[in-house]
């Protein structure tokens, strides 16, 4: 029986949250000698300063499986990448590790400016693990597929930034351990080099090299990996077949930039005439949620109140992408209110965005409120919320199965016909 | 299908032992790494300025003609009988090799800190090339040296074989220094600021700009618990040549420091070490 590649129990990671250890000394030499003092001698702990990024991971990867790793931001994916890197050390728990591994977890580690192409792709090189002979073996392999030959005895301080990433990127694309663990290294670089990097990863997989690949691109962990792990709150929540974690993980996302509550009128955005209580977004039965499908229809909700009136009202709300490009503005045009003077009170607006419009990507959300004759504006919340469209490259979206890289901010499912006119 | 240099691995992830030696060990596998650690660092240092490697040679030759003029004749410091310049530079030479080893190294862990965070290879390396460079300073101030040899007639004798010995207990010394040091100042960062001034205070209680003799009998034998005393003398034995015997107690004294340096130093690092990326 083949040994597992990578097996993990019960690997613990704990933070403790602010202050550096000297400060921790003095606090906890005071705290103890508060401790002698008081009559019961009770040791309160603040476990609330205390964070587990990452809690009892128990798994086993085989050799030749590739995985993906997927959650929210903040759920311990990159902890587990950096323990089992062994960039940090674990808390509790253990992992063994069958093979040399490789870590891509940013390009480029090592690389000096005052240094030429040539002296970075060793110096890089041997950061990364290889031997000196591997890098001679392999220069020439490096030096075509990064495609910047003549300059090679340039000092990189003189590359453009493309150029500095794709000599990076080679190196670390002809590292060839036995496991590879890669966090979101993909996300960088213009939609060819993208395409290269995808090949490469597909290649390596393809050599039945074990993958252990962290990402927010949910087509491409479908397509690339066949197991997924998904970990939230430093968890492993699911662990199986990639299609079926990912349309879970899609199903259910989390709220937290889906939703924003001001139970406090006096820190509501607004001012005296006009106040936002709450905002959020959610799925057609009324759950908050972050993540949507492409094809699924969302709707925002926004609670607020008008202190001064009667008024009209424009409740505007826009929609940008995460460049800060805006997809498109809407307005509250329900015939009942749109020009009609408001009286005070609280009111609550539901817009919905149907399926098949958003393309994918994070969408940031900004409200802007104003009353006319004259227009005055009262509320601009400009990251009111935050969510993401995902496509699951299924079949039903516009994407089809196809897994590179769309353009557009908008992603219509458009009705095309086709006809086959002559032989 | 190759695997270059290193072997199949089979690597325990778990939470820090007391003492991990093979953190230690494992430098043997990275030792590509840390060859071209220490060429790059040579390398830059060469290009980033215009004199390159000659300031190798250019700081000790004005460090001895400031010395020999200030000290040497302005403040008229014996020097046990022999010309001034090759005094001072018998203790010069070693000390500069020692200071330089200590505050890069030391320093090693913060500036390389990017690179310690995305890709794991033994931290030992950075400070252990940090000294390694030095080492290639001091051999090139070793060229002048001999250049002064030469100039004052003195003739080196058989004890130039005990000038690798020496070498070899400058090293451990000095690395078991930087690597407590740079360990500590993981979590500590002040120790960083207060390495220079430390460093400097140190240099003024070693015999190098003034001799042993001139420190008087009782307190000689605290003073020579400094363990750099015992390298200074130890050089100043070989190349000077004095008729007397070697200088045994300084030498002990240093024997003894730099083996608990470093064995302390490299527990408390390999320590240390692997819960930096948290920190740094």
């Amino acid at each position: 029986m083949t040994k597992p590649a990578i097996s993990a129990q019960c690997l613990g990671k704990r933070y403790t949250k602010g202050l550096s250890r000297a400060d921790q000394l003095v606090g906890r030499g005071l705290k103890s000698l508060m401790r002698s003092f008081r009559k019961d001698g009770d040791d309160v702990r603040n476990d609330s300063d205390v964070i587990w990024a990452l809690r009892n991971a128990t798994f086993e990867i085989q050799p030749g499986e590739v995985v993906g790793i997927i959650g929210p931001n903040g759920a311990g994916k990159s902890t587990m990448l950096k323990v089992l890197s062994r960039i940090t050390d674990p808390t509790e728990g253990e992992a063994w590790i069958n093979g040399r591994v490789g870590s891509l977890l940013e390009v480029g580690t090592g690389m000096n400016p005052e240094l030429t192409g040539r002296e970075n792709v060793f110096v890089n090189g041997c950061v990364l693990g290889m031997s000196r002979g591997d890098v001679r073996r392999k220069y020439e392999e490096i030096v075509e597929f990064a495609g910047i030959g003549p300059f090679m005895d340039t000092p990189v301080k003189r590359y453009s930034t493309g150029m500095k990433l794709r000599l990076a990127f080679s190196v670390a694309a002809h590292l060839d351990p036995e496991i590879i663990m890669i966090d979101e290294v993909l996300a960088v670089g213009d939609a060819a080099f993208q395409k290269k990097c995808l090949g490469a990863m597909e290649e390596v997989s393809r050599k039945g090299r074990t993958v252990l690949f962290v990402s927010h691109n949910m087509p491409a962990v479908a397509g690339l990996c066949s197991r997924a792990l998904w970990i939230d709150g430093g968890r492993i929540v699911a662990d199986g077949a990639s299609g079926e974690v990912v349309a879970e993980y899609l199903k259910d996302g989390c709220p937290s930039l889906a939703q924003k509550i001001w139970a406090d009128a006096d820190s509501a955005p607004g001012d005296g005439t006009m106040k936002l209580r709450a905002a959020q977004v959610h799925d057609a039965a009324g759950k908050v949620k972050e993540t949507f499908d492409v094809n699924e229809e969302l709707k925002v909700t926004l609670k607020f109140e008008l202190l001064r009136g009667p008024a009209v009202i424009l409740v505007q709300l826009r929609f940008l992408t995460e460049g800060g490009v805006t997809a498109f503005s809407t307005f509250d045009r329900d015939p009942r209110w749109a020009d009609a003077n408001r009286p005070t009170g609280h009111y609550v607006s539901t817009v919905t965005i149907p399926g098949n419009l958003l393309a994918e990507g994070r969408m940031i959300v900004r409200c802007l409120m104003h009353t006319r004759n004259p227009n005055q504006k009262h509320i601009d919340v400009e990251n009111l919320l935050a969510f993401d469209v995902q496509d699951r490259a299924d079949g039903t979206t516009a994407r089809g199965t196809f897994g590179g890289r769309i353009y557009g901010i908008v992603r219509p499912r458009l009705d095309w016909v086709t006809e086959r006119v002559s032989k | 299908m190759t695997h270059g240099v290193r072997e199949f691995q089979r690597v325990h992830i778990r939470p820090a032992p007391a003492f991990d030696l093979e953190r230690v060990t494992e430098i043997w596998q990275y030792r590509d790494l840390l060859g071209i650690w220490v060429w790059r660092d040579i390398r830059v240092r060469y290009r980033q300025s215009a004199v390159g490697l000659g300031w190798a040679l250019i700081q000790p030759i004005m460090i001895l003609v400031v010395f020999t003029f200030v000290f040497g004749k302005l403040a008229e410091i014996p020097s046990d009988g022999y010309p001034y310049p090759i005094f001072a530079f018998s203790g010069m030479l070693p000390w500069q090799y020692f200071q330089k080893a200590v505050t890069t190294a030391s320093a090693s862990l913060v500036t390389s800190g990017g690179v310690l965070t995305k890709v794991y290879f033994p931290r030992l390396i950075p400070p252990t090339a940090a000294v390694l460079v030095a080492l290639v300073d001091f051999l090139l101030a070793l060229a002048i040296l001999v250049v002064l040899m030469l100039w004052f007639g003195v003739v080196p004798s058989a004890r130039i074989l005990v000038v690798p010995l020496l070498l070899v207990l400058t090293t451990a010394l000095a690395l078991g220094i930087s690597l407590w040091i740079a360990a500590f100042s993981i979590d500590f960062r002040d120790a960083q600021h207060a390495l220079p001034f430390a460093i400097q205070m140190w240099m003024y209680l070693t015999p190098i700009v003034y001799p042993l003799s001139l420190v008087p009998e009782p307190i000689s034998y605290l003073y020579s618990l400094n363990p750099v005393v015992g390298i200074v003398e130890g050089f100043r034995w070989v190349i000077l040549a004095p008729q007397n015997a070697p200088p045994m107690l300084p030498l002990s004294i240093t024997t003894l420091v730099a083996c608990l340096a470093l064995y302390f130093g490299v527990r408390y690092f390999t320590r240390q070490e692997r819960t930096l990326a948290d920190r740094v």
